[in-house]
């Protein structure tokens, strides 16, 4: 990462392109909070009493919840197990 | 300086109403697509785009330009775009300010890019390369968000003013959009309206939400709340005669539904600018 300082916060900043490729590996790779990188935590405001990871959250699910719909249609099954892992409960009821 | 004409309040066109659309029992002032859904050679959608490009104006929105992307623009999608454009003729064509893709791999959602100049000089020169593909200009949508970063350096009404000018593009502006990005980030929607320039909003979108308790989702399987349509008034007295749009992508009610909701976006500006409304 090409590290600079904004004089607006105290976090190093990101180019377009690192955050972008943080964002991605942060929601679509794997479910789950675990994947998420500190370096996108760091660069996201924390508004309306919300902490970060709830927000990026948000787009995770999002994610998935599209991912899950596609697959119900063809693979049932696969839906159902993905839905298992990645969000706690059965694709079925998506 | 934007020259576009005013067809008035649209719906977005869905296959679920194609049947009456074609018969002529579902009619609107004009309809707007989705860009990808009609960016191929033939098949039936194509045959029913140009049916009802015969009845009535249409416009081509596209979700997946990447304009905020870092991946370099896509020659063979803006070669399909520019043919689809040749074929129907839409009265203008859209996409999101946002980025969807990453290092070739998409994401499928409208994401938020930081407000910083970086980004600004980034997105106005993709816009400016687009429109000298497309030889035309082309309107820029804001996105709903739910979260901001930390390294922003302007307002995201500064952001997406500064870039309308710097391409030289329109502003399609969402005014659900705004309404739930000002809740989920804690900003005054009617400051963002304020902040964007008079001369350059091509378009209203209006579309509904879904409240999640802690945040609104951007969901468009809603009616348009009472707060949007108070917004979307706000607008008006602002902008004045624009055309609107009525989007709905879940949740499809019957046709008369949405043309109710248009109507109701008519009765508003006309309402708003009395006398004025057939003017503009």
């Amino acid at each position: 990462m090409r590290v600079h300082w904004n004089r607006r916060c105290s976090v190093a900043v990101p180019t377009l392109h690192e955050l972008q490729t943080n964002f991605f590996d942060s929601i679509a790779i794997r479910p789950g909070e675990h994947c998420c990188r500190a370096e996108l935590i760091e660069c996201v405001a924390s508004e309306r009493g919300s902490d970060s990871l709830k927000r990026i959250r948000i787009y995770a699910d999002a994610y998935w919840l599209r991912l899950l719909d596609v697959l119900q249609a063809d693979f049932p099954a696969l839906a159902r197990e993905l839905g298992k892992f990645c969000i706690g409960h059965d694709a079925g009821t998506v | 300086m934007l020259n576009l004409p005013n067809p008035g309040h649209g719906v977005g066109l869905r296959p679920a109403h194609f049947a009456q659309v074609l018969d002529g029992s579902a009619r609107a002032d004009w309809f707007e697509v989705i860009s990808e859904n009609y960016m191929i050679a033939g098949g039936r959608p194509l045959q029913i785009l140009e049916r009802v490009r015969a009845v009535a104006p249409v416009v081509l929105h596209g979700v997946s330009m990447n304009l905020g992307g870092c991946d370099p623009l896509r020659d063979d999608y803006l070669g399909d775009l520019l043919a689809l454009a040749r074929r129907v003729e839409p009265a203008w064509i859209s996409d999101h300010l946002c980025w969807c893709a990453t290092d070739g791999r998409f994401i499928h959602d409208l994401m938020p890019l930081p407000f910083t100049e970086e980004a600004l000089r980034h997105v106005s020169e993709r816009i400016r390369r687009v429109q000298d593909r497309l030889g035309r200009q082309i309107l820029i949508e804001n996105v709903s968000s739910y979260l901001g970063y930390r390294h922003s350096t302007m307002t995201e009404w500064e952001f997406i003013s500064t870039i309308s000018q710097e391409a030289d593009c329109g502003i399609l502006l969402d005014v659900n959009n705004v309404y739930v990005s000002a809740f989920n980030r804690g900003f005054d929607p009617l400051e963002y309206l304020d902040g964007i320039p008079r001369d350059r909003v091509g378009q209203f979108h209006l579309a509904g939400h879904t409240n999640a308790g802690t945040h609104l989702v951007d969901t468009h399987d809603h009616p348009v709340s009472a707060e949007v349509w108070e917004l979307y008034r706000a607008g008006v007295i602002r902008f004045g005669k624009i055309p609107s749009l009525l989007e709905r992508d879940d949740n499809i009610p019957p046709f008369a539904e949405l043309l109710g909701e248009a109507d109701h976006a008519r009765a508003l500006e006309s309402e708003v600018l009395g006398g004025c409304a057939d003017a503009a």
